[in-house]
């Protein structure tokens, strides 16, 4: 069957898409998870059917991943995915067997989650498709929205714009690349889960006290919480007492679709890595550091180097006539030496979730997580929605070692935090 | 949530959700009991005893590999019989048990099943005359890539939902058949009946496809190759 929007049956992975099937293994693929908390228990059949009335709108969505000679690509999908009772841990492997969809939604309680493969969206599409199923839902249940604002409706026909791989449409080889190499930055380590095991902790707090510590300081709350983070990375190295010391590293998403003026639902992010160099320095020099780096460094320019140096390698000759196995090997090894090596910790925010006013009653928050590292024990994540703020830490070793360093600093800083976990 | 009924971590100085006995940060006790919340998650059932089981199957044959290596170096100063011992473990780990442990399709198990066979019948050719006559390259891997198409083709006609894969495995085995010939010339100067059989069976199969299979099969070429 085809599929109207792509004008036949498959289409290309985008260029971001295309390190997630290579750095897969046997134990591991890139999932995270959007969830939503209402203030009722979810029905599964309303779930089912919303969902059912919502796919159609989002065609990015309805494939599963095949393996081509020398890409992977995404085949069209006809049957209707389903939704299921959640019975694993948070962001458990994606099952690419070329059959499925690369997404499930899950229900649990008052919680619905969307837990997506990296390949066909990234957290802004995530988010967007999670809204759509919210509101569908919502008008299941009889809660009568007057206007739904950015959310899209399910009944609207898809664009061609939400399909579109915005990195190729946005090259520009004038502009030049962005240096690849970074050298190692400092990690925590610890014991590990068994094999699939994912520990996520929630720290929720009012929006308000976490606004108002940001203006203190002076930056935005994304800054402080990049600083917050930084702060608690260095506060542990030093307590750990290396005798060489790592630079500490976090891994910044940029959403370009604003910059680069995409309304893709497919993945279009670039990332910035903010570096803290190991050396005595007080949370308030941290911030004023970290805000001159995501003020001065994040611009349009250097989106434009990061997109072309992406898709330059995408489109270097020898690459593109090599074997799809050889290509895996290649970007599986860049994965690691050029990804998850040379950073300490994944931070990414998702904002603050708009939704109808409506929403108010029935929504009591929004929840992302990200999955397991390949490599990385840690990673940090946040959403924000009616005043509350959700931050998440998921990682894949035994102790809490981050989050309670987080969530101190924040304590320490007067914001009321309350905590919450997957694992009793 | 109800903010009332939560209680605070005197460790960490955060509040802890009503869900909870324990403060998820440091380990206190904090409530006497549990009470629902709507943000609790399912509990899990543990899944690792299989996860043990191949663990400590992968640990005992390195271990069985091991103490060879070690007896046959201290008895015999070279390594002689252990090398059939470690072979004789691993080509049967790689080539059915891993296969199975991550539940691969039947297609996927079958070529590795396959490439098993092959492997074996080159170490046996190589341990019995060193190569000095390669039957395991004229005759061994030619039957075993006929064997392998005439199973494909039965799987192509009776699994029609995953018809494309093995159309695709079937092309893959005619152009594995032509590089064979190529190889043949360059190695040993000449060509055996066994790879023109299978060449010559590979091309009726990829012909066969094209004609009947028609649009189907060349649409699935297409996007495999990208094109």
């Amino acid at each position: 069957m085809k599929n109207e929007m792509f004008d036949r049956e498959w289409f290309k992975l985008d260029n971001a898409a295309k390190i997630y099937p290579a750095a897969k293994s046997s134990r591991w693929n890139a999932v995270f998870r959007m969830a939503v908390v209402l203030k009722d228990e979810v029905k599964p059949d309303l779930l089912q059917q919303a969902l059912e009335d919502v796919i159609d709108r989002f065609p990015s969505f309805k494939v599963t991943l095949r393996r081509g000679f020398f890409w992977y690509y995404f085949q069209y999908l006809t049957t209707p995915p389903k939704v299921a009772e959640e019975t694993d841990y948070p962001c458990a492997m994606m099952p690419l067997t070329g059959e499925d969809y690369l997404f499930r939604v899950l229900y649990h309680s008052h919680r619905i989650s969307v837990e997506v493969f990296h390949s066909i969206t990234d957290g802004t599409g995530c988010i967007t498709f999670l809204k759509t199923l919210t509101l569908r839902y919502l008008e299941l249940c009889g809660v009568t929205v007057q206007n739904v604002g950015d959310v899209l409706h399910y009944d609207d026909n898809p664009v061609p714009e939400e399909v579109e791989d915005s990195f190729s449409r946005c090259i520009d080889k004038s502009k030049g690349t962005l240096p690849r190499t970074e050298p190692k930055a400092y990690q925590i380590k610890g014991q590990k889960e068994k094999q699939g095991v994912l520990n996520v902790t929630h720290g929720s707090m009012p929006f308000s006290q976490l606004h108002a510590a940001a203006k203190r300081y002076g930056c935005t709350v994304n800054t402080y919480l990049v600083a917050v983070l930084s702060y608690a990375l260095l506060r542990r190295q030093k307590y750990e007492k290396k005798s060489k010391p790592l630079p500490i590293r976090v891994q910044v998403p940029i959403n370009l679709r604003k910059m680069m003026g995409s309304t893709t639902l497919r993945n279009f992010a670039g990332y910035y890595n903010t570096t803290l160099a190991f050396a005595d320095w007080t949370f308030e020099d941290i911030v004023k550091e970290l805000d001159s780096q995501l003020k001065e460094k994040i611009t349009p320019d250097y989106c434009q180097k990061f997109i072309n140096s992406n898709v330059s390698l995408e489109k270097n000759p020898i690459i593109r006539v090599a074997p799809r196995f050889l290509k895996t090997i290649f970007m599986d090894m860049s994965f690691f030496l050029m990804g998850e090596s040379v950073m300490s910790c994944a931070f990414s925010n998702i904002g603050n979730v708009t939704a109808p006013a409506e929403w108010n009653d029935y929504v009591d928050r929004f929840e992302f997580v990200l999955g397991a590292q390949k490599y990385m024990s840690n990673a940090m994540t946040c959403a924000s929605f009616n005043g509350t703020t959700v931050i998440t830490f998921s990682r894949s070793t035994k102790d809490p070692i981050l989050e309670r360093e987080v969530f101190g600093i924040l304590t320490e800083h007067g914001i009321d935090v309350t905590v919450s976990c997957n694992r009793s | 949530m109800d903010n009332s009924e939560k209680k605070n971590c005197r460790r960490c100085g955060v509040e802890v959700d009503t869900s909870l006995i324990n403060c998820p940060l440091c380990g206190a006790h904090v409530n006497d009991e549990t009470a629902p919340s709507d943000c609790a998650y399912p509990q899990i059932q543990d899944k690792s005893k299989k996860e043990s089981f191949w663990k400590w199957s992968v640990f005992i044959s390195l271990l069985a590999m091991g103490i060879c290596i070690v007896v046959d170096l201290a008895v015999n100063k070279t390594l002689s019989w252990a090398i059939h011992v470690m072979f004789g473990i691993a080509l049967p780990w790689l080539c059915v048990a891993r296969p199975l442990l991550l539940k691969h399709n039947v297609r996927k198990i079958l070529s590795w099943v396959f490439f098993g066979i092959i492997a074996l019948l080159f170490y046996l050719n190589g341990w019995i005359n060193v190569f000095k006559e390669p039957w395991a390259f004229w005759l061994g891997a030619p039957v075993t890539v006929l064997v392998w198409q005439t199973v494909l083709e039965i799987l192509c006609l009776a699994h029609k939902k995953c018809r494309a894969d093995y159309e695709m495995s079937l092309t893959k085995l005619a152009v594995l058949s032509l590089i064979c010939i190529g190889i043949s010339f360059a190695w040993l100067k000449t060509c055996t009946w066994g790879w023109y059989v299978c060449a010559g069976r590979g091309v009726i199969d990829v012909v066969a496809l094209a004609v009947f299979a028609n649009k189907s099969y060349l649409g699935e070429l297409k996007r495999r190759l990208h094109v």
